[in-house]
């Protein structure tokens, strides 16, 4: 039947012995013979052979032909249905799926929790008993963290290794059912410790398993004697001159010791070490260490405890971390003669960057001085000390402070300025800098232009950008040139201006005005370098209406922001624009588990930009560099990649930004890969775990040495289900030909004899 | 209504309606500054102690060379040239109410640096408390004590904010409202500072002393604004 049923095109799989075979109509089996009725006496009466003389047969052969046609016909337009019925087979399928995880490799009474499976599996023969109780070929899988499919031979040769770097015993379940179908299986035998440590809960994610799940359970309980450190979260980034708190937690089991050491090791050597106690009864101690970030640079710090004699592994004794220690603390100092708005504002646009850090030196009178520490303005005192600020500032704001104030500290000044260290930004003084004692002073070289001849001239003028593509990313407010510039000139007019009779040699005019003298344009901001050292001079005022213009529209300052603290990064010798910036996940990875890396991606005025291509290349160690291509997210400036570690060890990011061709931005980032240690956290075999799974599931549990016990918990006997399917004759492709090939003998027939 | 009261009346508003023509702001110099008053609505007297601002600068210019321009002037808080100046001052007896643009105008002004003080000449505390919780629903007002540097900038003042006027018994009190890190607006609360800046003779019951006490407070909170 099922070849008949496959000629006309049906399909009865899943049945695979029929059973019965029943015809039905549309119509009804009335309806059919009805029909019948009217159209073929019709069919007969007018039936003509045109008075021509037809042998009887033939005429029985072309009356046939059309009866069957006409009965065919309205066969079909009845809707002739055929429905058969059969049995399936259930419960054909068994998996057999055995841990591979590291936690299998933890050694008990001489033999590896992995052995006793290979000892169940070759010398117990577990597979070709599972086979002759059940009558099933078991499908065969290893899982750690995932599932993977065996061969026959790989479970013959037993070359497997524990080596999986996490447990998820709830996804290898669900894998495993949903592969070969929950409804097929008759059991699931998984060869484990019960050590799940990754992935949801196996109690409640599998208590809906209607699968009877068969544990045995591979290694010895109360064997394991281990110490092992761990730490939560390790900071990746520390400032300068500041401390990182590392939080971690040290586990024992079976050691006895009133106190354990824990040493932190900074790039291999000694750092510092704490001694632990460890209170009677307790498995598991916090501790918290603090790390002062005293050093700027990339550190690996090691974690570590003794490594004792018989631990169940040496891998979780120790543990690392990147650490990088930045000054990315742009520190502003401001020295001001006296109170000015402006200085206000430029502290204001700074705490748009949480990075800036202002502090400062504000003149009351001259044994009275107002500090400013990290933004917050403190009590009077009697005389500022600005020698430490100096040494620690990126940019130093010179705002009508008088030479004298700074004298004594003008080596010191002047060598960080040279060296690149620092950079100033000078603003106008009330009354110049020549009547401050700054001309022919030590000081003088700092300025961009002689002082001498500073004269003041109180004409509102406007501010003009010299050049369209101006060099400076600071001075790119917008992306459009000129509407950038026409920015610039549109700003409020300064109420006046500084002038000078020149600019030394090598100043150059960032930012003119419409003042002219003598038919030249007097500038409104220069620049010119002290050695290395950026300086920039503002010769006008105010600074500050030009920053609030732009708050009635939207609530913000940004151009303005932009503007002051990218000049102040481009004087402290900063990337000014910082248009990449790239986010690792932790400063750690581990090795086989996945790191979203991102990148921000921003232009000059700190807008994110889409549409970007990022890509990053990894290198570790001295192996072959890998390319990341990173992708947009939904996050405007945001793009995404994925690195998955194949070795441990530092792995260097860089990453690069391109639009249209050109070069956005690079950045780069280094990522401390380990082998994790989760393994071994807690390395108990979980019997409790198995049991409960195998008890609301259905099955059974048995060490693994029990095997032969299990395999006679195991029902052997596989169901079978009854289905019917049915079958539209109208589908049949061939049952149509045939009957259109009924009218078509005919019209041949006919043609032969002569008849119309 | 009494013939007196409604010739008091008259009096107010023409005098209010000159302060106003004679008061216009010009542009502000550079490096000079200036103090506006806040015309607010809500019916309350605006234009009180018309010589303190002044007094304020002037002082600021002589004992501290600091360039200031004198002048009693007004603004409201929807001119353009609100964002033209450091701080901005406040006080009167009455009422005080600001329109919903205003408040959103006068956040984005003191989120932004500026500064603003309220000094109750006594009967605004009820209605700026109000409007202080229209501007920052989410923050309350909160004592500054004694040692803020608010009242150890110009000079030292150990006790806090100095008691100029008596009006109901009560300690001087010196509010702050702190917004992204710095302190915005400023409220003194049941002292009457302004009334210890007007000119000599004003107001009679305030001694040299008090007068000087009410100046250095002033010229704390001046310095505190624009040094923050």
């Amino acid at each position: 039947m099922n070849w008949l049923l496959g000629l006309l095109g049906f399909d009865p799989a899943p049945i695979q012995t029929i059973e019965s075979v029943r015809f039905g109509l549309g119509w009804g089996w009335a309806g059919l013979l009805l029909a019948l009725l009217v159209a073929l006496p019709w069919f007969i009466l007018t039936y003509r052979v045109e008075d021509k003389p037809c042998p009887r047969p033939l005429f029985i052969t072309l009356t046939g032909l059309r009866i069957l046609f006409v009965a065919g016909l309205l066969t079909m337009l009845a809707g002739l249905k055929c429905t058969v019925s059969g049995w399936i087979p259930q419960k054909n399928k068994l998996a057999l799926v055995m841990d591979t995880s590291r936690s299998m490799s933890i050694k008990e009474e001489e033999l590896t929790r992995i052995e006793r499976v290979q000892a169940a599996l070759q010398k117990g023969r577990l597979l070709e008993k599972l086979e002759k109780k059940t009558g099933i070929t078991p499908a065969l899988f290893s899982f750690a963290g995932s599932v993977a499919p065996l061969g026959r031979d790989d479970v013959a040769s037993f070359g497997l290794s524990a080596d999986g770097p996490q447990t998820n015993l709830t996804r290898a379940v669900t894998d495993i059912t949903g592969h070969l179908g929950e409804g097929n299986l008759l059991g699931v035998v998984i060869l484990t410790d019960g050590a799940h440590n990754t992935g949801d809960s196996p109690l409640d994610a599998l208590g809906r398993v209607r699968t009877p799940l068969y544990f045995l359970g591979a290694g010895k309980t109360g064997q394991t004697r281990d110490l092992a450190i761990s730490i939560e979260r390790p900071p990746a980034i520390g400032y300068l001159n500041s401390m990182v708190r590392l939080r971690g937690e040290l586990r024992i089991q079976r050691i006895a010791s009133a106190s354990i050491p824990v040493t932190v090791l900074r790039d291999g050597a000694p750092f510092t070490s704490l001694p632990l106690d460890v209170p009677a009864g307790q498995t598991r101690i916090p501790f918290a260490i603090n790390i002062p970030c005293d050093t700027e640079g990339a550190f690996t710090y090691a974690v570590s405890v003794p490594k004792l004699d018989g631990e169940l592994t040496h891998e979780n004794n120790e543990t690392a971390f990147l650490l990088k220690v930045v000054k990315e603390r742009l520190k502003i100092l401001i020295l001001a003669g006296s109170p000015s708005w402006d200085q206000t504002f430029i502290r204001a646009a700074a705490r748009g960057d949480p990075n800036a850090h202002v502090c400062g030196w504000t003149r009351v009178t001259d044994d009275r001085w107002l500090p400013t520490v990290d933004f917050e303005l403190k009590a009077a005192v009697p005389a500022p000390a600005i020698a430490s600020d100096l040494e620690d500032a990126d940019v130093v704001i010179l705002a009508g402070i008088r030479e004298t104030l700074l004298e004594p500290h003008a080596e010191l000044l002047l060598k960080k300025l040279e060296s690149g260290r620092t950079g100033m930004l000078i603003l106008p003084g009330a009354d110049g800098y020549a009547k401050l004692g700054y001309a022919g002073s030590k000081l003088a070289q700092i300025f961009p232009v002689p002082l001498d001849g500073e004269s003041w001239v109180g004409t509102p003028c406007s501010l003009a950008l010299p050049t369209r593509e101006t060099p400076y990313a600071f001075l790119r407010l917008l992306d459009d040139p000129i509407e950038n510039q026409e920015f610039f000139s549109s700003l409020p007019k300064f109420d006046g201006l500084f002038t000078y009779p020149g600019r030394k040699s090598g100043a150059e005019v960032l930012l003119s005005t419409t003042l002219s003298r003598g038919g030249t344009l007097q500038p409104a901001f220069l620049t010119h370098r002290v050695g290395q050292g950026n300086v920039a001079m503002l010769c006008g005022g105010p600074l500050w209406p030009m920053g609030f213009t732009q708050v009635p529209t939207d609530r913000t300052i940004r151009p303005y922001t932009a503007f002051v603290i990218n000049t102040l990064k481009w004087l402290a010798n900063r990337r000014e624009d910082a248009q990449v910036t790239l986010e690792l996940p932790s400063s750690r990875g581990f090795v086989g588990q996945p790191a979203t890396l991102r990148v921000w991606v921003s232009d000059a005025r700190r807008q994110p930009v889409d549409s970007a291509q990022v890509t990053a290349q990894v290198k570790a160690g001295s192996g072959e560099p890998v390319s990341l291509t990173f992708t947009a997210t939904t996050e405007k400036g945001c793009y995404e990649a994925s690195l998955i570690p194949a070795a441990r060890g530092l792995h260097a990011i860089a990453a690069k930004a391109v639009k249209q061709g050109s070069l956005l931005g690079e950045a780069s980032g280094k990522l401390l890969v380990e082998v994790p240690t989760v393994e071994f956290d807690d390395p108990e075999v979980n019997i409790a775990l198995m049991m409960a799974l195998a008890s609301s599931s259905g099955g059974a549990y048995r060490p693994v040495e029990a095997h032969d016990e299990l395999l006679g918990l195991i029902k052997p006997t596989p169901g079978q289900k009854r289905e019917t399917k049915t079958f539209d004759a109208r589908d049949s492709g061939i049952l149509l030909a045939l009957l259109l090939i009924l009218p078509l003998i005919e019209w041949t027939i006919r043609r032969k004899r002569g008849f119309s | 209504m009494h013939a007196s009261t409604k010739r008091l009346a008259s009096l107010t508003i023409l005098s209010a309606f000159l302060f106003l023509l004679c008061g216009a702001a010009p542009a502000a110099e550079w490096g000079t500054i200036a103090i506006p008053r806040i015309q607010y609505g809500g019916g309350g007297d605006w234009y009180t102690d018309p010589t303190s601002l002044p007094n304020l600068l002037k002082a600021a210019a002589d004992r501290f060379n600091l360039s200031t321009r004198p002048d009693n002037f007004a603004i409201r808080v929807s001119d353009q040239s609100l964002f033209a100046y450091p701080m901005i001052y406040i006080t009167g007896h009455g009422n005080v109410k600001f329109e919903d643009h205003e408040v959103n105008r006068l956040v984005t002004y003191l989120d932004n640096g500026g500064f603003l003080w309220v000094d109750d000449c006594y009967g605004i505390d009820r209605s700026i408390r109000r409007e202080f919780r229209k501007l920052y629903p989410d923050k309350e007002l909160a004592l500054l004590p004694a040692d803020h540097p608010i009242y150890r900038s110009a000079y030292d003042l150990p006790k806090g904010l100095p008691k100029i006027h008596e009006h109901d018994g009560k300690p001087p009190q010196g509010y702050g409202i702190f917004s992204k890190g710095r302190l915005v607006i400023f409220y003194t609360y049941e002292t009457d500072i302004g009334d210890g800046l007007e000119d000599e003779g004003v107001h009679p019951e305030n001694t040299p002393e008090k007068r000087e006490e009410a100046m250095k407070m002033a010229l704390n909170i001046l310095f505190y604004a624009l040094s923050q």
